[in-house]
């Protein structure tokens, strides 16, 4: 082979490679993780960068890593994470009853509202529940 | 590609559920047809329940106007040629057993415009107990914890929930033979009953229903429709024969001396009607005990919580603090670590066998290794599958694998009559069972009969190298000396069309022992889907008629199970029961969902309504609510930094001037008039039976009552009033002077009936004056 010319997988070889089923590669397709394969039909082949995808999707899948999450990270949308709070980290949760038996618990520092705000959404549900 | 994005209408179109008992041999059809609305090729899937015991006999196919024929292949070959049909733009349908009970079907390449039908037809061998057999149609997958991944489910299996979904099932089955002049009930659906001569039709009322909960019908047949039943059928070279009686093991006498423990599932999932359920299911057992006993009590959530530190005497002071215990818990103790909970029970054991009560409603994947490990621990465990789509695989295969039992409890249906069943079972004696054929079986399942209960049903199968002649019996040596012999004829299959089902069906008992290459070979002989075969059609198309791209995926959803983790309520009105008499006729069980809020569904400016929503999982309001917080949480405004202790400081502020007052967090002592209500909605099917006890002043402390007035109660009880007066007297007042409370009429007329009987004038004149002053300042 030319080696100027990258190498090249069938589906059979790419599943020996990452342990992933044919199945199980055409669902990443789907979902948009994996790119389509190259070439039409029968004749459809993957090349490296198809391996690295599905190598980098085993490896978040395996982390515990969403699906949809990993959608995101191969799409390049760096969604900021909330930090994960350290043990001892005081929050400040407000549970809110809109009436008996529907609450509301909001944290307005990481919802990012001013108390105005929080305020004037407390009303709107209050003012959607009362009517339900 | 984003998922969520719905296409126009579900791709799943209609459901159709048919199905015919002829005694204890059924046979069920789950019609679905799948529509390609949109402009591009699609695949469809859907991961979907049926029973556990169900056993697929085949798949009839339509597509458009031409019907289709598949076949089982196994595993890795059906895989590889559905991947080539579909890669290659051909039409495909593979078939695969996700899980105990769980099946995917995808539907591959369909084009803009087509239609598949596709018809599941699954015999089903049923079993009585006691008088009842019941009928359980699973329609939903309710969300299960754990990793679906770990339980053997591939990423395209991997149901999804949605709370809009609106799949919708029609039902239309016939009781025939034995069954025909069988009184049913159903405590899920509505149902309508038609007897004629010689069958029985159950349909849905109001047509078809959301796909939200399981259909159950309880079947009670008369002595004569229970007797035992004896088939036989070609099976190859020679014969296969079932015989299946249901032995009576009553009259001994019971000598106490157990260990037992009661395992109950606290996790989330379990809020509302699965929690309450279970804590009037181990008040029952509390009851039940024997002096001579010993128990232990264990809660379990994330972590398991032994409420002993090993097994207790049964006395009062134990039975005591056991009660307080119980009446605490709530499905508040996180995710459902099943096996953790178990291990620390077979902990318990200490010198003698242990029996295992386990309540919960199973919604955890890792079944299979759970079924493991019990089978090792060597105790029994007995398990109540409580909820309204409970996963059944795991509580049935947790009872099988320990020669235990399983009952199912709908949240409609009497708890504490299936706990006297288990306890039945638990201290039947233990019976030796031998079996004689006409001729020596060369293979027999059971090998032994490992486990006799008095009113269960036995199955028990023998291949036989030539026609049986002449009865097969089953004879029972029990431990107190009593030997029981009884026998059955062996009828040939009635239909010779359908005399492949017995072997088949018989064939499949034989799967789980077999090793994965036998199981495929007898799989593929058979034309069993299992999980090391699936079943495979393809659709060679014309060149022209290919697909050119590869399908886009649809995957169908679940609608999210009826008060799943407490979302709303399914316990219904008392359901009641009717005699089989002609002519047709509307049955009134009326299931009547509970709204989330507690005022009837006001139409609203932003959502519509649901269209024909006869049953809504949850009401128009609540629906409304979800639409409207969803909205909410999109769009909400982002606002500039400040520090966030002063802003939630300003925040708090904000709220106590504007927002209602925060109601305290219900204790057992400082419960509300509204939480009572509320108890006494959920309870109205108890409260409206006069056959059951009033509730109990230490139940409506927990429902709510407060101390001091429950203290004021327990003073007259001690003055000599009988605890069922004083909590007739106590309801009475409270319905007349406590907020709304929405009980259906039979069971306030019941209340009423309590109260003339019982309650002295004197009586009714103390307590009205304490109920309506805590109504008025609670």
């Amino acid at each position: 082979m030319d080696e100027t010319l990258e190498p090249t997988f069938g589906i059979e070889e790419l599943c020996g490679l990452t342990g992933v089923t044919r199945r199980t590669v055409r669902f990443y397709t789907q979902k948009g993780l994996l790119d389509p394969p190259e070439g039409e039909r029968r004749g459809a082949y993957y090349t490296r960068r198809h391996l690295e995808q599905l190598l980098l999707i085993r490896k978040w899948q395996a982390a515990g890593v969403s699906l949809e999450r990993i959608g995101q990270l191969l799409r390049g949308e760096w969604v900021e994470l909330p930090p994960a709070p350290e043990p001892g980290t005081v929050e400040v949760w407000s549970r809110v009853t809109l009436r008996p038996g529907l609450e509301v618990h909001l944290e307005p520092g990481r919802l990012g509202l001013t108390p105005e705000e929080t305020q004037e959404l407390i009303q709107r549900l209050v003012a959607v529940t009362s009517q339900g | 590609m984003n998922e969520r994005v719905k296409p126009q209408g579900c791709v799943l179109r209609a459901t159709a559920i048919s199905g015919r008992l002829q005694g204890l041999l059924g046979e069920i059809t789950i019609a679905q047809t799948y529509r390609n609305a949109e402009p591009v090729n699609i695949e469809a899937v859907f991961t979907f329940p049926v029973p556990v015991e169900a056993v697929l006999l085949g798949v009839d196919i339509r597509i458009d106007d031409r019907v289709l024929q598949g076949r089982v292949l196994p595993r890795r070959q059906a895989e590889n040629a559905y991947e080539d049909a579909v890669s290659g733009g051909d039409g495909a349908i593979l078939l695969q057993e996700a899980g105990r009970g769980l099946y995917t079907v995808s539907v591959g390449n369909l084009l803009p415009g087509q239609t598949a039908q596709l018809r599941y037809r699954y015999a089903l061998l049923s079993v009585w107990n006691g008088d009842t057999l019941r009928l359980q149609l699973p329609t939903t997958l309710a969300p299960r914890y754990g990793d679906p991944g770990q339980a053997g489910l591939q990423p395209h299996q991997i149901p999804t929930v949605d709370l809009d979904a609106e799949n919708r099932f029609s039902l239309e089955l016939e009781l025939g033979g034995p069954l025909r002049r069988a009184t049913v009930e159903s405590p899920s659906h509505r149902i309508n009953v038609e007897v004629s001569a010689d069958v029985l039709r159950v349909r849905l009322v109001g047509g078809p229903a959301l796909m939200d909960r399981d259909f159950i019908l309880n079947i009670q047949g008369s002595a004569e429709a229970r007797a035992a039943l004896g088939l036989c059928a070609p099976d190859r070279d020679g014969w296969v024969a079932l015989a299946s009686f249901q032995p009576e093991l009553a009259g001994h006498a019971d000598v106490g001396g157990r260990d037992c423990v009661l395992v109950a599932d606290c996790s989330g999932s379990m809020a509302g009607d699965s929690i309450a359920q279970t804590r009037d299911a181990l008040l029952a057992i509390l009851d039940r005990l024997q002096p001579t006993d010993r128990f232990n009590l264990i809660a379990f959530g994330s972590q398991p919580r032994a409420f002993f530190n090993s097994l207790h005497p049964v006395n009062d002071q134990g039975l005591a603090q056991a009660r307080a215990l119980v009446a605490g818990l709530d499905a508040n103790m996180g995710g459902t670590e099943i096996g953790a909970a178990l291990q620390l029970a077979y902990r318990q054991r200490q010198g003698q066998p242990l029996d295992i009560l386990l309540m919960t409603d199973g919604e955890a994947w890792n079944a299979e290794a759970l079924a493991v490990e019990a089978r090792q621990s060597g105790c029994r465990i007995f398990a109540v599958g409580v909820g309204a789509a409970v996963a059944e695989g795991l509580v049935r295969g947790l009872a099988e694998a320990t020669g235990g039992a399983c009952e199912f409890v709908h949240p409609n249906e009497d708890m504490a009559a299936r706990i006297v069943r288990h306890f039945e079972r638990i201290r039947a004696p233990r019976a030796e069972a031998a079996m004689t054929w006409p001729a020596e079986p060369t293979r027999r399942l059971p090998e032994q009969v490992e486990r006799v209960f008095s009113g269960d049903t036995l199955h028990l199968l023998a291949w036989l190298p030539t026609r049986p002649e002449g009865p097969a019996t089953l004879n029972l040596t029990l431990n107190d000396g009593r030997r029981l012999s009884q026998g059955v004829t062996l009828e040939p299959w009635p239909v010779t069309e359908t005399a492949d089902t017995l072997p088949r069906l018989a064939a499949a008992r034989r799967i789980a022992q077999l090793s994965a290459e036998a199981a495929a070979a007898l799989a593929v002989d058979y034309q069993l889907v299992t999980p090391h075969t699936h079943f495979l059609m393809v659709d060679m198309r014309d060149e022209d008629q290919k697909a050119t791209e590869l399908p886009e995926l649809r995957t169908v959803p679940h609608r999210l199970a009826a008060g799943w983790g407490g979302v709303g309520s399914v316990v219904a009105a008392a359901p009641c029961m009717a005699a089989m008499e002609p002519p047709a006729f509307e049955r009134t069980t009326l299931l009547r969902r509970q709204p989330l809020p507690s005022s009837p569904p006001a139409p609203l400016a932003a959502p519509p309504p649901m269209p024909g929503a006869a049953q809504p999982s949850l009401s128009g309001g609540a629906r409304a609510m979800f639409d409207t917080l969803r909205e909410m949480a999109a769009s909400a405004p982002k606002a500039a930094q400040k520090s966030l202790l002063g802003r939630a400081k300003t925040l708090l502020d904000a709220l106590r001037k504007e927002a209602p007052p925060p109601t305290p967090p219900s204790a057992t002592t400082a419960g509300t008039p509204a939480d009572l209500t509320r108890w006494l909605e959920a309870n109205a099917a108890r409260l409206a039976d006069p056959k059951q006890p009033l509730p109990t002043l230490a139940e409506l402390a927990h429902a709510g009552l407060p101390g001091d007035l429950l203290a004021r109660l327990r003073e007259r009880v001690a003055q000599g009033e009988t605890e069922d007066a004083v909590v007739a007297a106590l309801l009475h007042a409270f319905l007349q002077h406590g907020p709304e409370c929405r009980l259906p009429r039979n069971a306030s007329r019941a209340i009423r009936a309590r109260f003339r009987k019982q309650v002295s004038a004197t009586l009714a004149a103390a307590v009205e004056p304490l109920v309506k002053t805590w109504c008025a300042t609670g």
